[in-house]
């Protein structure tokens, strides 16, 4: 009996003193979907968040807040000043960052994602084209909210264009700090009373530098992501074309000497036929299938060195995810050197055709 | 008290009147036989009466020889009387006992012993299929209230030359005979010696069901962890007795005790062992998942919502918060309120008739949740999660550990409302402590988990083709020191 | 009802040795690594192993030369008694020191991850109290424990291995750049790896006392491959620039994961870390009892009472994770180096000392 007793002064002991008992219930917490960041024209920040409303079992609706500030949590206090409801961390699904914003730098953003604990690691993170506050403050069309829809819309994306799968915030700080690696976030803008996506935003460092357009995202993609999925087509004159459904891999070869940095892009792109009306006896028999294989082959090897060349000229950038590799086989101290040649380094990009399926129809 | 029978009948008929109960149903029979007057005692209803006409009573009235005999007791027994049992005693206390138990006493004038003939009256309830422990493969039969035709089950089934029984007279104020059964050479010398130990100790002033004899046996009295099972199955209790371990029988009980018993095997049906290997570790494993469903679905549901909602996905999330809109009970309430419901609808379907019962369980759940949803009190997530695991205590197989599982939770719950995860870390942790702790009459209560054995582990969560592991486990033998592991 | 029992098996033994080394260092041994070693740290966490295989296999050996007597009685023996006394005192202090700074540690991951609405002081009273629970009924049940939670030690390791796939090569190559920095990295992980000094504790208990030298290096096999696996995955998922920079690296990555009930491994992870910690802090506490038992000749459970209330106070002093790292760095080191300098002489004098014949007390 002595044994029980020491037990319950000890819980009685505990219970006393334990300070766990002011938590808000979750009833009253509202869940915050996205955060933008943006940048006003007198250098002030400013942000908007995107949080659903509960009214009654079962009703969602959703509301954003704008707020100024000159810091993260300058702005986060001001909202409290608006707000009814308990807010978490935890939930944000989008971080949305206004062009201007990028452009001015977000080491902030990314030091407060990293460093508080309550913050998911899985928000997706997107550039705008908009101020976000003017993306945010859309009606959704089938989502609760505005910031659920463009994550859709950068995860349904991943079956075409061979977008990038690597969107979330934790892909971004793996981008931001592993040596030879850029941030490469999908770049979104207003179309009509919806948004779409319209390329890549590129930064150096914290910096966003430039965005790749639509036209030329999908071959930056093919160079830059493995096993990525999309669609090319080939055509010869209006509806006469030869269309597959890809599957790309993607295997770099770095070759050093003394002075120059060799790097071998070999793409391997398993394909299915969806659409081949450019001649209309066409017979896909094993020959002709090898033939289309090595036309198509040379067709997208020359565009792919054609924008790899671009890119290394005009911005002396690597915006394919290559230089790593460079690093990897140098060491992890000539980051700089590899950052420095670049422009003087030769890309040699090897494209290859496989397909595996030519659809219903044989001839 | 006298102890010993005198040559004076008289005064050995009023010491033996002032030790039984004086009722009208103790019959003083007096008869004379070859010149000496006798007294035919019993209690009869206990006593076969005709038992006692035809095999006492008819052969020393209708005796016609009056050649007068040395030894007239001597005579009795070896030329007399037709029953198959007799003793002779001059223990009153002995008398008296027998006397209870439906035997039948002679007392002849000056003899200073007297005659105890069995005649006790076997009309019991006959032998039925169990009603609580049902099987689909297992045998029909289950045992009875009568201790004899149950030892007899148990004999017909286990035809080993080392079947012992061991007969023990427990309680200070009711008798109770209680029967030791196990197969020696099986069963380890060590444990045996801690069961006879305790029951040689038992202190108790009656025994009148198993779960009595459980207590008794156990001096932790604050323990909420089952050390011995029962069962009414005689096909259990011999798989048991063939792994090492020993049965108790108790006089006018249809339970028996099994013991030692292990933690692990508390979530083996028995059923197991007629399935395929698959198929059986397939429920084994369901097993398992519902135990664990028991034990933390509930309180980590309190605990995500009242201290981290953040771990929610976010389309749980709002699905949760959405259903929680308006809901005036705190979590912890609404989930306790939930749980007692359901608690005393399982404790009123017990004390139901069957079919009755079975109905209000049912019926009682629907209808409660229904409302108290409709209502408003409590949201259908909270509904759903408390049904989920009211519905996992059914799939344990043995009745005192269900209880036990389903306890653990409430001290779970109010450790998850104070502490969070950390409340239920330590709760997981604490019941780990008590049960490494325990040993069950020498044997470590985790075994084979700890001490771990591999030729024992193959039969505890999963269950290896019954070739490999019909072998006499080696966990319960604490007393073969030192395992090559 | 004060009873205890000290007899352990040889599997136990192993299980002893494998938990009594998973501390904190299993979050944080990947940043203090990765800051020294690069993208080679993982090679300095596996020769650091080098600490504990050293440790188990002299401590074998010298009890086998003195005929596996108890750790007083051979200490008394090789160094007469005011000596044995001194070093007991030293094996008190370390012991002392390597369970506040766990169990100080382990407050501040739970009071930094799933719980903050917490005191640290509950956290570490109710902690105490488990501990106490724990090793007042002898070696036996923590023994028996330690068997039953390396089950939950292999669901640990395969969290991190959820991660096999996602991370890439090229953050772990090239695989050795600079061998110094690599030697360099190797003291760091003695924290990581203390705590098997209390195999010169158990030894004497373990009844089959054949091949118990395998189950030794066995048992620290596996917590040496558990924290090189860790270490690699932390890499090859984060680059070692931001493993570097992470306070907890592997709860960084076990948080990183997208899951559909909970939104990510890391409560989990606590939870089953959590039953590990406090199984190291009672393999440490029974150290503690039980040389301090010897030390002020008092009955071993009320030695278990005075550890638990001496490490309450030792653990809320180091509470802020930057107090108590500063502390480690200080302490630490010594506290190796001189169990290394201990083992190696005790092991010298027993091999001289092996000729004379000890019967078993």
């Amino acid at each position: 009996m002595r044994y029980l007793k020491k037990i319950s002064y000890i819980v009685l002991f505990i219970f006393i003193f334990s300070s766990c008992y002011n938590k808000a219930p979750i009833e009253r917490t509202s869940i915050i979907s996205g955060v933008g960041h943006d940048l006003k024209s007198n250098k002030k920040l400013s942000s908007t968040f995107e949080f659903t409303v509960f009214k009654g079992q079962n009703i969602i609706d959703k509301m954003i807040v704008t707020t100024e500030g000159t810091s993260i949590f300058d702005m986060y206090n001001k909202r409290l000043l608006i707000t009814k409801r308990k807010h978490l961390p935890g939930t944000i699904r989008l971080l949305l960052i206004s062009e201007n914003r990028a452009k001015y730098g977000i080491s902030d953003i990314i030091d407060a994602f990293l460093r508080d604990q309550e913050r998911n690691l899985n928000t997706t993170v997107a550039v705008s084209k908009q101020s976000t506050e003017n993306i945010l403050k859309m009606n959704p069309k089938d989502s609760n909210t505005m910031s659920e829809e463009i994550e859709d819309l950068i995860k349904s994306s991943f079956e075409a264009n061979f977008t990038q799968n690597d969107v979330t915030i934790k892909d971004l700080f793996n981008m931001y700090y592993q040596e030879g690696r850029h941030i490469m976030i999908p770049y979104v803008e207003k179309f009509k009373d919806t948004i779409k996506l319209g390329g890549i935003a590129v930064f150096k460092d914290d910096k966003m530098i430039f965005v790749i357009p639509e036209e030329e995202a999908k071959y930056v993609n093919i160079l830059r992501n493995d096993k990525a999925q999309g669609f090319l087509s080939f055509t010869s004159e209006t509806s006469k074309s030869f269309d597959i459904a890809c599957q790309s891999r993607r295997k770099i070869k770095v070759d050093y000497d003394d002075e120059n940095i060799v790097y071998n892009i070999n793409i391997l792109i398993y394909a299915s036929i969806k659409e081949a009306n450019i001649d209309n006896s066409l017979e896909l028999s094993k020959e002709k299938i090898t033939e289309l294989e090595e036309k198509y082959s040379k067709e997208i090897s020359k565009k792919l060195q054609e924008i790899s060349d671009k890119y290394k000229n005009n911005y002396q950038f690597d915006a394919f995810d290559i230089q790593k590799y460079a690093i990897a086989i140098l060491g992890k101290d000539k980051q700089k050197y590899v950052e420095d040649n670049f422009k003087n380094s030769k890309i040699n990009v090897q494209a290859k055709i496989k397909i595996l399926s030519s659809g219903r129809i044989i001839r | 008290m006298i102890e010993k029978l005198t040559k004076n009948i008289y005064s050995n008929l009023d010491v033996i009147s002032a030790n039984v109960p004086s009722n009208l149903n103790f019959i003083k029979r007096e008869i004379i036989f070859k010149e000496h007057k006798c007294y035919i005692l019993f209690i009869s209803g206990i006593a076969d009466k005709n038992v006692i006409e035809e095999t006492i009573i008819k052969p020393l009235l209708t005796i016609k020889n009056h050649i007068k005999s040395e030894n007239l007791l001597d005579d009795m027994t070896k030329k007399y009387i037709f029953s198959s049992d007799i003793n002779v005693t001059n223990s009153i206390p002995d008398i008296c006992y027998e006397l209870l138990n439906g035997k039948t006493v002679i007392l002849v004038e000056n003899y200073d012993t007297a005659l105890v003939c069995n005649t006790i009256n076997d009309n019991y309830r006959q032998i039925q299929e169990s009603t609580n422990e049902k099987s689909i493969y297992g045998l029909r039969e289950s045992f009875t209230e009568n201790l004899n035709l149950n030892l007899t089950i148990l004999q017909r089934k286990v035809k080993n030359p080392n079947l012992k029984f061991e007969r023990y007279i427990v309680g200070d104020k009711i008798k109770t005979e209680l029967v030791l059964a196990y197969i020696d050479g099986i069963i380890d010398p060590l444990v045996l010696t801690n069961i006879k130990s305790k029951i040689t100790n038992i202190n108790a002033p009656a025994l009148i069901s198993t779960g009595f004899l459980e207590q008794f046996l156990d001096y932790r009295h604050y323990n909420i962890f089952p050390l011995t099972k029962s069962t009414e199955r005689p096909d259990k209790v011999v798989f048991d007795l063939l792994e090492g371990k020993a049965a108790i029988f108790i006089a006018e009980s249809p339970t028996v005790l099994i013991l030692p018993a292990t933690f692990l095997e508390f979530f083996q049906g028995f059923e197991d062992y007629s399935e395929r290997t698959i198929i059986a570790n397939f429920s084994r494993i369901m097993r398992f998942i519902a135990i664990i469903t028991i034990m933390i679905l509930e309180p980590i549901y309190l605990v995500l919502l009242i201290y981290n909602p953040e771990l929610f996905p976010y389309k749980l999330m709002s699905l949760i918060i959405s259903s929680r809109q308006n809901i005036p009970l705190p979590p912890l309430l609404e989930i306790l309120a939930m749980d007692v419901a359901v608690e005393i609808l399982r404790e009123g379907g017990i004390r139901l008739p069957n079919p009755v019962g079975t109905t209000l369980a049912i019926v009682g759940g629907i209808v409660i949740g229904e409302s108290a949803t409709k209502a408003g009190l409590v949201s259908y997530v909270t509904l759903f999660i408390v049904a989920i695991t009211v519905i996992s205590t059914f799939i344990i197989p043995n009745y005192q550990m269900a209880l036990t599982i389903r306890f653990i939770r409430f001290p779970m719950l109010i450790l998850g409302q104070m502490f969070g995860f950390f409340g239920l870390l330590i709760g997981f942790y604490f019941s780990l402590i008590q049960l490494t702790k325990l040993e069950t009459f020498g044997v470590p209560y985790f075994s084979p988990a700890t001490p771990f054995r591999f030729s024992d582990i193959i039969d505890s969560i999963i269950r290896l083709p019954l070739n490999k592991i019909l072998v006499e486990p080696k966990s319960l033998k604490p007393s073969k020191k030192s395992p090559k592991n | 009802m004060f009873k205890y029992n000290n007899q352990i098996t040889k599997n136990q033994y192993m299980f002893i040795i494998q938990n009594s080394m998973i501390g904190v260092g299993i979050l944080s041994l990947a940043s203090e690594v990765c800051k020294e070693a690069q993208q080679s740290g993982w090679i300095s966490t596996f020769l650091g192993g080098f600490y504990p295989i050293f440790v188990v296999t002299l401590t074998t050996i010298i009890f086998k030369n003195m005929n596996f007597n108890e750790f007083f009685e051979i200490n008394r023996r090789i160094y007469g008694k005011f000596l044995a006394y001194i070093f007991t005192i030293f094996f008190f202090i370390n012991f002392t020191f390597f369970t506040s700074f766990v169990l100080s540690g382990f407050t501040n991951v739970l009071t930094f991850s799933t719980t903050k609405f917490l005191s640290p002081y509950v956290i570490i009273v109710l902690t105490s109290v488990l501990i106490y629970f724990t090793i007042n009924q002898g070696l036996t049940n923590i023994g028996r424990l330690s068997e039953l939670l390396f089950y939950l030690t292999i669901l640990l390791l395969i969290i991190p291995i959820y991660f096999i796939n996602k991370g890439n090569s090229t953050n772990l190559l090239p695989i050795i750049s600079n061998t110094n920095s690599i030697i360099k990295a190797i003291p760091k992980t003695f924290f990581s790896y203390s705590g098997v000094e209390i195999s010169l504790f158990i030894i004497p208990f373990v009844t089959d006392t054949k091949n118990v030298l395998a189950s030794g290096i066995k048992g620290s096999l596996i917590t040496i491959i558990l924290y090189s696996v860790t270490v690699i995955l932390t890499i090859s998922y984060c680059g070692y620039v931001l493993t570097s920079k992470l306070q907890y690296p592997l709860l960084y990555l076990v948080s990183a994961a997208d899951l559909p009930i909970l939104s990510n491994f890391e409560p989990l992870f606590i939870f089953l870390w959590g039953n590990k910690i406090f199984q190291t802090l009672a393999v440490g506490c029974f150290g503690m009892s039980y040389t301090l038992s010897f030390i002020i000749k008092n009955s071993y459970n009320r030695c278990c009472l005075f550890t638990c209330l001496l490490i309450i106070f030792t653990s809320s002093i180091l509470i802020p994770e930057h107090n108590r790292s500063m502390v480690i760095d200080i302490v630490m080191p010594y506290l190796v180096y001189t169990i290394i300098i201990y083992t190696l002489l005790t092991f010298i004098l027993s091999y001289l000392k092996r000729g004379e014949i000890f019967e078993k007390n």
